[in-house]
């Protein structure tokens, strides 16, 4: 079903685990399959510096998760809002197309992370700009 | 490693029992003439046919004239709803039938199909344990109804149901009354005479037999439409060259599985309760799935929270063991079980539970080492969960599609 290369990354994924100090964070469902992915970013001057995942779902959404956080980092946040899950695809070789379709939840989380960097930024300059105004 | 693999993986297919394929075996190539030839090649092959039914008939207390070959369960399951709802049809009978919503997809789908050709389905709902709501077929059954057909075990969850109680009430009402006995031989002692079961269907390699083989019994006297054609095998009711060799190693498995059930049964049981409270005294946030007594002795449905069952069964895998998640035949599609979603389990407890089913060979040796092997596992697939505790059975189905664009 899965091939050696995606069972390897599954067995030893990268970047697992919550990120301390991260400033962008996306949990995203799959409401077909109920695959959860959520995304953890530490972004500087529009730039992913660090990336990391926790997932509910299978081998496959495991080891994808583990390559997508691998191609977030130093990235900008203009490039991540254009994240490609195909580019996950091609590293991983190919992967089984019955189940291409749930690997949209990782791209869901990368768009919600960074939907949340946002609304921190917002947060922040509100703040910054209450204090400056009374 | 690869002596040390370790199969808990029954309820898809089992081993062949030494003694079966021993018996087999002069059938590919010494004795192999048809059995319906005239000739003594022929008549050779007919005869340990011939027997092969009767210990098939003596294995569920039939006469050997009520049990008809096929290819396995799942034709004998296609075979009785069609034959039985289309023979209905043309003695101008009633048009209605009653499953459940648990059943194989041999009787799912099936039923589907009739319901596209005019037939009326009703699918019965199960408690939490995996067991028939007996009033509510009381409810459904009406002057209409042709059938009831209900398994007499769940392959996910090992649910053993009130097979008794449900033959009863088909009986009392005259419908015929169909058990789907996959799982259940070797499990269950059947007399399908004292019992008053109508038709029953089973398969070879489930009880360590060969695969490809299977048989439906039927009482004599009931109307079924032929399935197959082209041949006047099987009392001209099911046309097909005889799998001489099958039938004689499927006739040997169901003899010795009904002949060892109690001391079988007793040692599975043992061994599976062992397995249970070994796991969940090792393991945190850890459901059975099912009823603790009312079940398989060989199955062991488990629920994993805040991990999915597929991590589980590939981690499991490369450390040598096998399993499967919720059935073998709907891992490779994404839809959640239909038995877990009938029996109301969480969607997230349904997508971390994996079966282990027991066999002769399994040891407990075996399972302290599968039990190890969880341990490690299930930590570390938790620490990559983004599920937390008390999410457990209860996941928030996560946030909204994101509404920025670039």
């Amino acid at each position: 079903m899965y091939n050696q290369k995606i069972m390897n990354i599954f067995k030893n994924p990268q970047n697992v685990g919550s990120l301390r100090g991260a400033n962008a964070i996306g949990y995203a469902t799959d409401f077909e399959c109920g695959d959860i992915v959520k995304i953890f970013l530490s972004i500087e001057d529009n730039i992913i510096k660090q990336a990391k995942f926790q997932a509910f779902g299978g081998a496959g959404i495991i080891a994808a998760s583990s390559v997508a956080t691998k191609l977030l980092k130093d990235i900008s946040i203009d490039e991540a809002l254009e994240f490609d899950i195909s580019s996950v695809v091609a590293e991983l070789g190919n992967f089984p197309e019955n189940k291409k379709y749930c690997l949209n939840v990782i791209k869901d989380a990368i768009s919600l992370a960074i939907e949340d960097y946002y609304k921190r930024q917002a947060r922040a300059a509100k703040k910054e700009a209450e204090r400056n105004g009374l | 490693m690869e002596n040390n693999k370790i199969y808990l993986d029954n309820a898809s297919t089992t081993m062949v029992n030494s003694e079966v394929l021993a018996e087999m075996m002069p059938f590919f190539n010494t004795v192999y003439g048809n059995p319906n030839s005239l000739h003594s090649f022929g008549r050779e092959a007919k005869a340990a046919v011939d027997n092969a039914r009767e210990r098939i008939a003596r294995g569920i207390g039939c006469k050997p004239d009520e049990i008809y070959f096929t290819s396995g369960a799942t034709e004998a399951n296609n075979w009785v709803l069609k034959g039985i709802a289309y023979a209905s049809r043309e003695a101008k009978k009633g048009n209605h039938i009653i499953t459940s919503k648990i059943e194989h997809a041999s009787i799912l789908e099936t039923c589907r199909e009739l319901e596209k050709d005019g037939f009326k389905v009703s699918y019965l709902d199960v408690d939490k344990y995996g067991f028939v709501r007996l009033d509510q077929l009381l409810h459904e059954i009406s002057a209409d109804t042709i059938l009831i057909s209900i398994m007499a075990a769940n392959n996910e969850v090992g649910t053993v149901q009130n097979i008794q109680a449900i033959t009863n009430i088909a009986n009392e009402k005259g419908v015929i009354f169909h058990t789907d006995a996959t799982q259940a031989i070797g499990a269950i002692n059947f007399n399908v005479k004292e019992m008053g079961i109508d038709a029953l269907s089973l398969s070879s390699h489930k009880i360590n037999g060969p695969k490809g083989v299977g048989a439906l019994y039927l009482k004599k006297g009931i109307n079924i439409k032929k399935f197959m054609l082209g041949g006047e095998q099987e009392k001209n009711m099911r046309a097909g060259t005889l799998n001489t060799p099958a039938i004689v190693g499927f006739g040997k498995a169901v003899e010795i599985a009904t002949r060892d059930i109690i001391a079988n049964s007793k040692k599975l049981r043992t061994l599976r309760d062992y397995f249970i409270r070994e796991v969940q005294s090792k393991i945190d946030y850890v459901y059975l799935n099912g009823h603790s007594v009312q079940r398989l002795p060989n199955n062991v449905s488990l629920a994993f929270g805040m991990v999915e069952g597929e991590s589980i069964l590939f981690m499991l895998d490369m450390a040598g063991i096998a399993v499967s998640t919720g059935s073998a035949c709907e891992s490779g599609s994404v839809e959640p079980s239909h038995v877990l979603k009938a029996m109301n389990i969480p969607q997230d407890l349904a997508q971390g539970t994996v079966r282990f089913s027991l066999g002769k060979t399994t040891t407990k040796e075996q399972l302290d080492y599968v039990v190890e092997q969880l341990v490690d596992i299930i930590k570390k697939l938790r620490h990559m969960s983004p599920i937390s505790k008390s999410q457990i059975g209860n996941v928030k189905k996560g946030d909204k599609k994101c509404i920025i664009k670039k």
